[in-house]
């Protein structure tokens, strides 16, 4: 296959990744990137901030000759700009005084890439509908809390993939991601009592900040906040403060750098169980629920494949280069190899659950007595390949009591073990929220977990 | 050209009635990045982005838009784009207030004072000194992992607004480090040099990378990791705290940069980065710590990484005091959030990470000035305590109070001397309870200004290089605890 001919899906090759590919006779790899973002944040039950974003580049990765590896990047996509990016990533190559242990990249194959049907995205359009949804919201909150403060965000984008390489392969995805997230706190009682929703979709319809304002405000009990003194309590986790413990598994854990240097918990537990027997994670970046990534950035078709199956640990994530060291196949785990994802490596993005049965009520009553933790704030690693971690809960910390929400309590510090909590879990909830960054690059869909017996190690006043 | 481009966007806002516009078009915004693991490179990358962005401060608010595309075509609509998200959403009902700047630019350069261009200097020579430093940190089998990395930024940046003023600079970041990790079954320890998460930053040329000397740290930093897999984990208790500069400067980040950023004073950043427990009213007021206890935020600090010459407002790089004697005296601030706060004028601390994103309030060099204790004198202070140096791990709440900290590498003080190493050593507490209980700071021979160059602040997120200058410090009765590892 010449690279002028269609890929193997039947589509056309990208134009610039082709006139990229033109310029090397080297292996390599090209992936263009166009993406367009509108960007309202809400600051002070206002909209603060409106931005739109144009962003266009490439990244080239190139073998020379003795299998060494170079990478650049450019938004200048002109002859010139084209012709300085590749003598760059080549001269890098050169430079470069050990091999990689990929010598090429893959070819056509017949992997299928399902692409999601898409609408076109009209940032005009969704800039005046977010505004009207925006104030909507605002109003509604107005309504139920006059001395409230709002604050939160919406995104909507279309991000457009294209990877080609040298041994003929041609892969083009687009994306349109949805984002949005409020936060309400009641200013007549100090500290604020507050309550704290978000979503994420491909669908525009999917998520509204009326319909997630009323999610926060669903969660604010009307008393006073509480303190409460650290030690053991059991807990509901939220959906929020599960998607950012599972992403710090994926970076802390879960890829295979972490492994090759050993301060991942699989050097010891892979393939032995090492949480609940009940639970099987997942990645799943086809999950229609999420945001669907049908396409890694090495142009590899991403997959569907347990993490935890009945609790016991499976494999790291690859991607073409740490596959090659490791002799294994890749598992469609790329992020865009330069910096800064490529001091990550390759990890897990869509985590999610096999859902439980169990509604927020029912949690709420078989947890009877203790904490509903809506979000953690500034999770760190303590100690890595025990997988602990410290956080503080945020925007909604709440007592239970006899399976009620009661009363709100001060902000808790969290020092505990990822792997910990999983292996206490008691109970996961049936209904699955897609909690997604900003740009969709981490968008785990996770439930409501019960968890016994989560230690926090300090309070504050708020 | 480039500044016909510029004036172009401005014209477009203008038109529209705006209040206020300025622009920022990055001719470059380059960033090599190089780094070498256990022997093989992991990532060699370079590039250059360049992009424009316009805020437009309109009836309904401010308005911003930014691209990548630097044709004529793209920048108006960008421009465009701008002024119909100012008129269209933000604060109808309230003005935006923007405070008066009587020192605006026309037509000032600034320039990094760079002695060794690092993009000069030969790719080959750069990675030689990598693998040179990875393979030294190899000094046992129990070493599993070693790190070598160099990062150079360097952005070319023209702005102009609808006031007149106009500047070009051309700022060069410049640092590195190595990073060992050692294993054992069950456990597993992490050594760096100078300091973790990259290594130490300065705004300079590759003489500053020279200076580091990679190779000839790394056969102690290997060591070092190894060690800490036999040292005992560290106490935990109530005891007294001496921490390295390199650990005081993150505290200073954490509990006193973000805490007095006048945007989440006001609430601006409550959905993302969080608030504070600083109030506008506090100012000569709150007691922050303790009368040693002196910070400035300072952006004319020559070769630091917060530094320049004008902000992403015009505003004059300037010093302010943040707390001085202990009293909260100042905080961070735009032209919009000096005004909210009724002071004279901005702090001059506003900047945009690269072209695409809003110019937002951050951290400049918010440096703690040094005492006047020698190391000795102030470790001779200490009859039970511990000492801790290199972060490992940070974390604190959306009000900057409640924080842990943990680091690399603790050793015990024991009348007065430096005895047992510790490993997994943790220090927290409440920020104004902590700070109080400062005792003495280190002399200017224990001071160093530390670059950071990831900050996180903003959506969609930013990450700002900034720098933090801090001596050894002497704190007493501090909540310690291991993690039982």
């Amino acid at each position: 296959m010449t690279r002028e001919e269609p890929g193997a899906d039947g589509s056309p090759w990208d134009p610039v990744v082709s006139r990229i590919l033109a310029r090397t006779s080297h292996p390599a790899d090209v992936r263009h990137m166009t993406e367009r973002w509108l960007t309202l944040r809400l600051a002070n039950s206002q909209i603060y901030q409106p931005i739109h974003e144009v962003k266009e580049y490439v990244s080239f990765r190139v073998i020379v000759p003795g299998n060494l590896m170079g990478l650049a990047t450019t938004t200048d996509l002109s002859e010139g700009g084209i012709k300085t990016l590749v003598d760059s990533a080549e001269a890098m190559a050169r430079s470069s005084q050990e091999p990689v242990a990929l010598t090429a990249f893959p070819g056509p194959g017949h992997e299928e890439v399902h692409e999601t049907g898409l609408a076109a995205v009209d940032l005009g359009q969704i800039a005046e509908s977010a505004a009207r949804s925006a104030a909507e919201a605002l109003g509604t909150v107005a309504r139920e809390f006059p001395t409230s403060r709002v604050a939160g965000v919406y995104n909507a984008g279309q991000v457009t993939l294209s990877v080609g390489n040298s041994s003929g392969r041609h892969r083009a995805v687009t994306r349109n991601i949805y984002q949005g997230s409020l936060l309400v706190e009641d200013l007549s009682v100090d500290p604020p009592v507050s309550g704290w929703a978000e979503g994420a979709s491909s669908d525009p319809h999917g998520v509204s900040l009326p319909e997630i304002a009323h999610r926060a405000l669903e969660r604010i009990p009307r008393r006073k906040v509480s303190p409460l003194p650290p030690g053991s309590y059991d807990v509901v986790f939220g959906a929020p403060a599960i998607a950012e413990l599972m992403n710090m598994l994926s970076m802390g854990g879960l890829g295979a750098f972490s492994v090759e240097e050993g301060s991942s918990f699989l050097s010891e537990w892979r393939d032995r169980e090492t949480i609940a027997p009940h639970l099987t994670l997942w990645e799943d970046p086809q999950d229609a629920h999420g945001l669907p990534e049908p396409m890694d950035y090495d142009g590899l078709p991403t997959l569907r494949r347990k993490l935890f199956d009945h609790g016991v640990a499976r494999g790291p994530a690859h991607d073409l280069l740490t596959a090659a060291r490791a002799g294994v196949p890749s598992t469609g785990n790329a992020l865009p190899p330069e910096a800064p994802y490529g001091q990550l490596g390759p990890v897990p993005r869509h985590v999610t659950f096999e859902p439980g049965t169990a509604s927020h009520e029912e949690l709420l009553t078989r947890l009877g007595r203790g904490i509903l933790v809506t979000r953690l704030h500034y999770v760190r690693f303590v100690h890595r390949q025990r997988t602990i971690v410290t956080g503080m809960t945020r925007d909604g910390t709440y007592w239970v009591e006899n399976g009620k929400v009661h009363h709100p309590v001060a902000n808790l510090r969290m020092t505990e073990s990822i792997l910990g909590i999983l292996r206490r879990t008691e109970s996961t909830g049936r209904d699955l929220l897609c909690c997604a960054d900003e740009r969709g690059v981490f968008a785990p869909v996770v439930p409501e977990i019960l968890t016994r017996g989560v230690a926090f190690s300090s309070a504050t006043s708020f | 050209m480039s500044e016909d481009l510029l004036q172009e966007a401005l014209d477009t806002a203008s038109r529209s009635g705006a209040r206020f516009t300025d622009a920022r078009l990055f001719l470059h915004n380059r960033l090599e990045y190089l780094s070498i693991r256990n022997g093989t490179p992991e990532v060699l990358s370079t590039g250059d982005e360049p992009g424009f962005g316009i805020r437009v401060l309109g009836r309904g608010g401010w308005g911003f838009a930014s691209t990548t595309r630097l044709d004529r075509a793209s920048i108006r609509e960008t421009a465009e784009w701008a002024v119909r998200l100012s008129r269209r959403t933000g604060m109808a009902d309230a003005e935006v207030p923007f405070a008066l700047e009587n020192n605006l630019p026309h037509g000032g350069t600034y320039e990094t004072r760079v002695r060794e261009d690092p993009f000069a200097v030969p790719l080959e020579e750069k990675i030689r000194i990598l693998s040179e430093a990875e393979a030294a940190l190899h000094v046992a089998p129990e070493v599993k992992s070693g790190k070598a990395e160099m990062t150079v930024w360097h952005e070319e940046k023209l702005y102009a607004s609808s006031e007149g003023a106009s500047y070009r600079s051309a700022i060069t970041h410049v640092g590195g480090g190595i990073s060992a990790v050692a294993h054992t079954e069950g456990e597993s320890q992490r050594r760096s040099y100078p300091n973790s998460f990259g290594g130490d930053f300065a705004q300079g040329g590759f003489e500053f990378i020279r200076g580091l000397d990679l190779p000839r740290q790394a056969d102690r930093v290997g060591k070092d990791a190894v060690a800490l897999l036999l040292a005992p984990t560290a106490p935990s208790g109530t005891m007294d705290l001496v921490l390295s500069s390199d650990q005081l400067s993150l505290q200073v980040h954490e509990s006193v940069g973000h805490a007095t950023e006048l945007d989440r004073v006001f609430g601006y950043e409550a959905g993302f980065a969080g608030t504070s427990f600083v109030r506008p009213g506090d100012i000569g007021k709150l007691r922050y710590g303790s009368p040693v206890m002196n910070i400035v935020a300072d952006a004319t600090v020559p070769g630091a990484m917060g530094s320049f010459g004008w902000d992403d407002e015009g505003v004059p790089a300037r010093r302010v005091d943040i707390v001085r004697n202990g009293i909260l005296s100042g905080f961070l601030s735009s032209r919009e959030m000096a005004a909210r706060q009724g002071l004279p004028s901005s702090g001059g601390t506003v900047r945009g990470d690269g072209p695409l994103r809003m110019p937002i309030i951050r951290m400049t060099n918010v440096n703690l000035l040094p005492g006047d204790h020698g190391r000795d004198e102030l470790i001779s202070e200490v009859k039970d305590g511990i000492y801790m140096e290199t972060n490992v791990s940070w974390s604190i709440d959306d009000k900057r109070l409640n924080f842990q900290f943990g680091t690399e590498v603790g050793r015990r003080i024991e009348h007065g001397e430096l005895t047992t190493l510790v490993r997994n050593p943790i220090y927290s507490g409440i920020t104004p309870e902590f700070w109080g209980s400062l005792e003495a700071l280190g002399n200017k021979d224990t001071y160093h200004v530390w670059g950071l160059p990831n900050c996180g602040k903003g959506q969609p997120t930013q990450t700002m290089r900034v720098a933090h200058g801090a001596p050894l410090g002497l704190f007493r009765h501090v909540r310690i605890g291991g993690t039982g590892g």
